[in-house]
């Protein structure tokens, strides 16, 4: 088996790994991939060969990984992980973020992103669009309209101020239940 | 019965064997697989990380990333001050718990 050979079978173990661990939680799936590639890397092709075979199949892996993830209790109880990890608190998180600052003006939308930041359920850059997307849309929104205030005669730049407050969290906190549900169902399988 | 028997054991003690291994040293997650396979610990490396994931949320292990002479450049994982404390409270358990279940697994209630 060549470098290239190698480097190939490499490849396809590795993206079968990778489908093969689909819908366990982003974390316990990323921590096996770096160790399986760390360990695959720069052996050369009869050890990453012999490595492979020891691994076994991609699907046994994931199997076991899901098995451990669900089964097993924390040595130390966490309620704030389990409860990080049920749909209720995905629903709330969703409904604060899209509806908490219409009820409390702004500190309900600032509990929503803090729940999204400390929850198990999204993915960091999710998290980022999450809390500074609507800062930013709200923020271009409110600047275009005073831009074009003088234009638009009834328009003015804090009317679009109230709408943007509305409906940019509502948009937002929906985009994060659609992906948080879809991910809940996954790892609930 | 007696699959799900081992299968409960090893449930019940392989994370406090990872923190028992990373006692003696901090260690990579396939240093950590072989051994645990080897001994008939877990089934595959699969089983290791969402134990090592668990035991790094509960503050019992920290991971940092090493390179290494020869090889690439690897994350090892070693024990907390928690980790230490957790494993100390086990080591103070185990003894005599499995002393008890050898006497009453051994001779009944007779002894």
């Amino acid at each position: 088996m060549s470098q290239s050979d190698q480097s190939q079978a490499v490849r396809n173990y590795l993206s079968d790994l990778k489908a093969a661990l689909v819908g366990l939680p982003h974390e316990v799936a990323d921590e096996i991939v770096a160790g399986i590639t760390e360990e695959l890397a720069g052996v050369d092709a009869t050890a990453a060969a012999a490595r492979i075979v020891e691994l076994g199949e991609p699907a046994f892996i994931a199997a076991e990984a899901k098995a451990g993830s669900d089964l097993q209790q924390p040595l130390i109880p966490s309620a704030s992980k389990e409860l990080a990890d049920s749909r209720a608190y995905i629903v709330v998180t969703c409904a604060l973020v899209a509806l908490g600052g219409v009820v409390v003006p702004v500190a309900g939308w600032i509990v929503g992103v803090g729940m999204v930041a400390f929850s198990k359920t999204w993915y960091l850059w999710e998290k980022l669009v999450a809390i500074f997307a609507p800062c930013v849309a709200l923020g271009l929104l409110i600047l275009g309209a005073w831009l074009v205030a003088g234009e638009t005669g009834g328009l003015t730049w804090w009317h679009v101020a109230i709408l943007g407050a509305f409906f940019v969290p509502f948009l937002t906190g929906t985009w994060l239940l659609i992906r948080g549900m879809k991910r809940h169902a996954a790892t609930a399988r | 019965m007696t699959a799900d028997v081992g299968a409960q054991l090893r449930k019940g003690v392989v994370e406090y064997c990872v923190l028992g291994l990373l006692a003696s040293e901090p260690m990579y997650g396939w240093q950590l697989a072989e051994i645990l396979t080897g001994r008939g610990l877990i089934a595959s490396i699969g089983t290791l990380y969402p134990m090592l994931t668990r035991l790094r949320t509960q503050g019992l292990v920290s991971s940092f990333n090493q390179a290494s002479d020869a090889g690439p450049v690897r994350k090892y994982y070693r024990l907390t001050t928690t980790g230490i404390a957790e494993l100390g409270a086990f080591r103070r358990q185990w003894a005599p718990f499995a002393n008890t279940v050898n006497e009453l697994i051994e001779k009944g209630s007779t002894s």
